[in-house]
């Protein structure tokens, strides 16, 4: 119990209260409840094994009977004598202490064709259901409708994953989103020349998903001979998701004749919906290589196939930039005038040392002809990073309601790695640019060191080491999850300080993982995050209560 | 009547040609000859593939351009003027464009002009040649069975329709995912009909995928991307048909072609090289070192003793098993040698490591640093350490004792010295520049032609990085083939120089490829050169040679796309 007292003492006495109650009641239960004795067990945890001989390929936590609470739908493999076989098996979600149990309550072996799939509420029947992509077509899956009812045909689309991968079927959970704000799931659908959204329309009849919006991405100028040309589907040097690949033929000259039978790569910009001009409805933004394109959503829900407004970019995203490890470019609404910004990150190509420049444009910062970006594309604002930052995200950290900015660095010069190889890690730094309204803060309210155990990397499949994830104490700040060793999991609370935001070093929750396990984690708006760890045979899931 | 064409033809300069003996090229030798460009044609439509062929089958080539969205012209030659018209031919506009699979073959078998054949959810059809010289509107639909769920984008060729066992009749390997489909086509049973296509089965491939889901951020771009390759035909028991190989993960089975044509759908010989273990413990490496390829089977196969039958050798770890090939067929039962190696194998080789022509073994033992250990590569160069060791070729014919001397006759170490992690982090541009820049060396083809009918070959490149047209008469052709791929591969491991950084590693390859240029053109100045288009202006994609039917060349094609996607073809004479 002495750590329980150390965890809520650390906790702002001002803001204790109702929330230290909280944290003491579930420490405690916890520990009744049969934790790791002296360890910190504030979250519970529920394995959800898969049978002999089934690898686990991902999860997703989403509230498949309409209960309320998320169930957990897990994609497995399985090898057999005849090959591989994909399964997704349904575990709805108990009312009592063990929320899982390993027998699923719905399983199907995946159909050949299916790529992909998700979690949608897209038919009238309660809950929802699985949504199944196929190269060109959406299907639903609705585990419980009676034998031979169980599919439903919703789309045909030229799905931009066509090919499917006889060991996964991967969870794709961008194309299910309440586009028109009905709260209806529609389609939002990545095609090779752009996207098609389909707006759910319920009847007596059921849900339908007809007269779909196609819309089209404009093809961008070339990098010249700098990099491939945009629309250029077969390369062989691809630049386009900071991944190179060069391939060198050595031989007669008859060489070509000895290569692929055919080879095809399809791409396009991942579309971003946000309210773009204050109307209060959800538009959609592509970024190609040096424009911004918008396509405004319409009052009777439709997009139109071109944009309604392009916007030249200000850092040009050719194949240099996208060699720039820290290059991301975000969008939300910062400045809270309920118009999409835009933070760009991007590596500062004119000093000497590793730095990162943070550049925010806001829509209020630039009125006129050219909004956002402005005619000379400046920035509203300019903060800048020392070395390597990555891994950006615009989420409220501290509960105002506003988005922060997160963001990792990494920074190495000569010293550091010599110290890193004697140490065995990297040293890494976590900050938090709290949102000041119009702006990020100059400074960081928050930096927190983190250091990665290099041994065991190489195993590692996962790439989250630090996330700030939903609050989990009640003080309204989001906890930090940390796994900066390939087999530790940690929660870590975060509280507010009179000069910022602090880490409380001793962990809420602690769990082995396995090296190659992953983390996926699922936000709530209005209940503490859950999270999967995904390991070989064995699904956990982790809530805290 | 001014056409569109002809107005593009303006646009980009048309009969006006870049002359030889640019500013910026060497004097050429043949000085009262030079290369003039004499036409442009542009296609009125993003194209996505040409083919110079002889498509109306009087003799002389025409050309071939492929819309994006499915058009198919053709533009012929006129003798008389030795030039095309303004107008391409041809009216056809495939139906399903970004599922079409394209091949030029006589599927038909009409002994004459071969037709336009496509793949795609339609079947497979073949567009013969009309009456105007073009392919004609309406197809020949050969098999609706046969079709192509993929989707390729943009009309595609590809190597799908070849004749596999030598019937003359062309065949077709039809992609299907995880597996190439073989149908075989056979005589029709109605003459003038077109051939019937037998499935001969579905054999696994080892098929390159990858896709990118990450859409949280505006700058994040998803991506599709698959590679399949073709299925593998060689002759392995020397019966002069070609037999079908699989390749699927670690099982190797051979398809033997029968005398009548027929392949086997189920293999003749089948070999699992997970069987093949090495049960002593795997060797220690250094401190701070790990074995680089882990610990699987290496296969390869090759003729090692001159019979033309290939052989085979399987490693794994310290043991090395050599299989001979024989009329009957791939055999896995008797081993012809087993060597004992010193160290675990990470790489193997089949290759001529001497100046003989019998392949040698090359066995390598690659050393990488641990993460840890790499930390330090953060700021500093590091090694990949590789130590090899060669076993001479031996055998003679008959030989019962195995192919490869008992003891290695070469041994070697070597250092790949690679640069300092944050120094490529820093600046990554840098250093794939230079690896594009080597790719464009190696990737210099000539086209040959007899460009001024003397009856001897002559050679031609486009180069990409100078933008030049440059003209050798009077080669050796082939004689590029003729160095060697494996010939200095030997120098390279058991030479003098031990440490390999990525200068010495991009100056070698380098070098190899002005050898191979060298060999054809006995490193002479060109006998002609001409400037191409900037690249501001047009991407070069290849140059072709236009045959005129007597077997003299009767012109140069250099292609390009412009801005809008449009295909642009330069005609020099």
């Amino acid at each position: 119990m002495k750590r329980a007292f150390s965890i809520c003492g650390a906790v702002s006495p001002s803001r204790c209260a109702s929330r230290a109650a909280r944290v003491g009641v579930l420490l405690v239960v916890s520990l009744v409840a049969g934790g790791a004795g002296d360890q910190p067990t504030f979250g519970r945890t529920t394995p959800i094994p898969v049978p002999r001989g089934h690898a686990v390929r991902t999860a997703v936590l989403a509230d498949v009977d309409g209960d309320g609470r998320d169930d957990v739908v897990v994609s497995t493999r399985r090898v057999g004598k005849r090959g591989d076989s994909r399964f997704l098996r349904v575990h709805l979600r108990r009312a009592d202490d063990v929320p899982f149990v390993a027998e699923p309550d719905a399983t199907w072996e995946v159909d050949e064709a299916v790529t992909a799939w998700t979690v949608g509420d897209v038919d009238p029947a309660p809950g929802a259901e699985i949504v199944l992509f196929t190269a060109n077509s959406v299907f639903a899956w609705r585990p419980r409708a009676p034998e031979g009812q169980g599919f439903v045909r919703l789309l045909d689309a030229s799905f931009l994953f066509q090919f499917a991968d006889p060991k996964e079927a991967f969870a794709f959970e961008p194309a299910v989103r309440d586009v028109d704000g009905d709260g209806l799931d529609d389609l939002v659908l990545p095609e090779p020349e752009g996207y098609r959204i389909a707006i759910q329309r319920r009847g007596p009849g059921g849900s339908r998903f007809d007269a779909p919006s196609v819309l089209h991405v404009p093809e961008d100028q070339s990098d010249g001979d700098e990099g491939e040309a945009s629309g250029s589907r077969k390369m062989r040097a691809r630049a386009a998701r900071k991944q190179l690949r060069v391939a060198l033929s050595i031989g007669g000259d008859d060489a070509e004749a000895t290569g692929d039978l055919l080879a095809v790569t399809e791409r396009i910009p991942a579309p971003q919906l946000v309210d773009f001009d204050g109307d209060g409805r959800l538009d959609v933004l592509a970024q190609t290589s040096h424009q911004l394109h918008v396509w405004r959503q319409q009052p009777d829900r439709t997009f139109g196939t071109a944009p309604d407004a392009s916007y030249d970019l200000p850092v040009v995203a050719d194949r240099k930039r996208r060699f720039d490890v820290s290059y991301t470019a975000l969008t939300a609404d910062i400045d809270g005038d309920h118009r999409a910004d835009c933070v760009l990150l991007a590596g500062d190509k004119n000093s000497d040392d590793v730095r990162t420049q943070v550049l925010l444009y806001t829509q209020a910062g630039r009125p006129g002809a050219a909004p956002l970006f402005g005619e000379k594309g400046l920035p509203t604002q300019l903060v800048v990073i020392a070395g390597f930052a990555g891994t950006p995200r615009l989420i409220d950290v501290d509960g105002d309601g506003r988005p922060d900015l997160t963001a990792g660095s990494m920074r190495l010069d000569a010293l550091d790695a010599v110290a890193a190889a004697a140490k065995g890690t990297i040293d890494a730094e976590m900050y938090v640019y709290l949102n000041t309204g119009a702006a990020f803060s100059r400074t960081p309210a928050l930096t927190f060191p983190v250091s990665l155990k290099a041994d065991g990397l190489r195993k590692a499949r996962d790439v989250l080491v630090a996330r700030f994830i939903g609050d989990v104490t009640g003080d309204g700040i989001r906890e930090i999850l940390l796994r900066d060793e390939p087999t530790r999991l940690r929660l870590h609370m975060v509280r507010r300080t009179k000069d910022g935001l602090t880490v409380v070093p001793q962990p809420l929750f602690e769990t082995f993982v396995t090296p190659d396990a992953r983390i996926v984690v699922r936000e709530h708006a209005k209940s503490p995050p859950e999270v999967l760890i995904l390991e070989d045979t064995l699904v956990r899931h982790v809530r805290w209560p | 009547m001014l056409s569109i064409g002809t107005l593009l033809i303006a646009q980009f300069g048309g009969a006006r040609g870049y002359a030889a003996q640019d500013d910026d090229g060497p004097p050429p030798a043949h000085a009262q000859r030079k290369l003039a460009r004499v036409e442009s044609l542009v296609t009125t439509f993003p194209i996505a593939a040409h083919r110079i062929l002889d498509v109306d089958g009087d003799g002389r080539d025409d050309l071939l351009a492929i819309g994006r969205a499915g058009e198919v012209r053709v533009w012929h030659w006129d003798q008389a003027t030795g030039r095309a018209g303004a107008e391409p031919s041809g009216v056809l506009v495939l139906p399903e464009p970004d599922r079409s699979v394209l091949a030029i073959a006589d599927l038909l078998g009409t002994g004459g002009r071969p037709q336009l054949c496509v793949v795609s959810r339609r079947g497979l059809e073949a567009y013969p040649v009309g009456t105007d010289g073009a392919f004609a509107r309406a197809p020949v639909l050969v098999s609706k069975e046969v079709s192509l769920s993929l989707r390729v984008g943009e009309p595609t060729f590809a190597n799908v329709l070849r004749d596999v066992n030598g019937d003359g009749r062309p065949d077709l390997i039809l992609p299907r995912g995880e597996t190439c489909e073989l149908w075989l086509a056979t005589a029709p049973a109605v003459a003038g009909a077109p051939p019937a296509m037998h499935r001969v089965g579905a054999f696994k491939v080892d098929v390159q995928r990858d896709h990118a889901v990450e859409a949280g951020a505006l700058s994040d771009v998803l991506e599709s991307s698959f590679r399949i390759p073709p299925l593998s035909f060689r002759d392995v028991n020397g019966d002069g048909r070609k037999d079908l190989v699989v390749e699927d993960g670690k099982i190797r089975a051979f398809h033997l072609a029968r005398p009548d044509g027929t392949i086997a759908p189920e293999p003749d010989v089948r070999k699992d090289l997970s069987e093949f273990q090495d049960t002593t413990p795997a060797a220690e490496v250094r401190l701070g070192r790990t074995l680089a390829g882990g610990d699987d089977q290496r296969f390869d196969s090759t003729d090692l003793d001159g019979d033309g039958i290939p052989d085979y050798v399987i490693s794994h770890r310290r043991k090395v098993w050599v299989f001979r090939g024989s009329s009957a067929g791939p055999q896995f039962t008797e081993a012809w040698q087993v060597l004992r190696v010193a160290d675990d194998v990470s790489a193997m080789l089949v290759a001529r490591l001497d100046g003989d022509p019998k392949p040698d073994l090359l066995l390598l033992r690659a050393q990488v640093p641990t993460v840890t250990t790499l930390l330090r590569g953060l700021v500093a160069s590091w090694d990949v350490e590789i130590a090899s060791v060669g076993y001479e070729n031996v055998t003679s014919a008959g030989d019962a004792k195995g192919p490869f001397a008992t003891a290695p006759k070469w041994k070697g170490d070597l250092a790949l010295r690679l640069p300092a992690i944050l120094g490529i982090l820093k600046d990554p541009e840098a250093l794939v520049k230079r690896f594009e820049t080597l790719e464009k060396k190696l990737k210099r083809g000539f086209v040959w032609g007899d460009f001024d009918g003397d009856g001897r070959a002559d050679a031609a490149v486009a180069t990409q990085a100078e933008r030049h047209l440059d003209v050798w008469f009077g080669v050796e052709r082939g004689g590029a083939a003729a160095v060697a791929d494996d010939a200095d591969i030997g120098s390279v491991f058991f030479g003098t120089e031990t440490t390999w950084d990525i200068e010495r590693v991009l100056q070698w390859l380098g070098d190899y490829a002005d050898r191979r240029f060298a060999k054809v053109t006995g490193s002479r100045d060109p006998s002609l050169r001409a400037a191409l288009r900037p690249a501001a202006e047009a991407e070069l994609q290849d140059a072709g040679v236009l045959s005129d039917g007597a077997g003299k060349a009767a012109a140069i094609v250099v292609a390009y796309t412009d801005e809008a996607g449009q295909g642009v073809f330069d005609v020099w004479r």
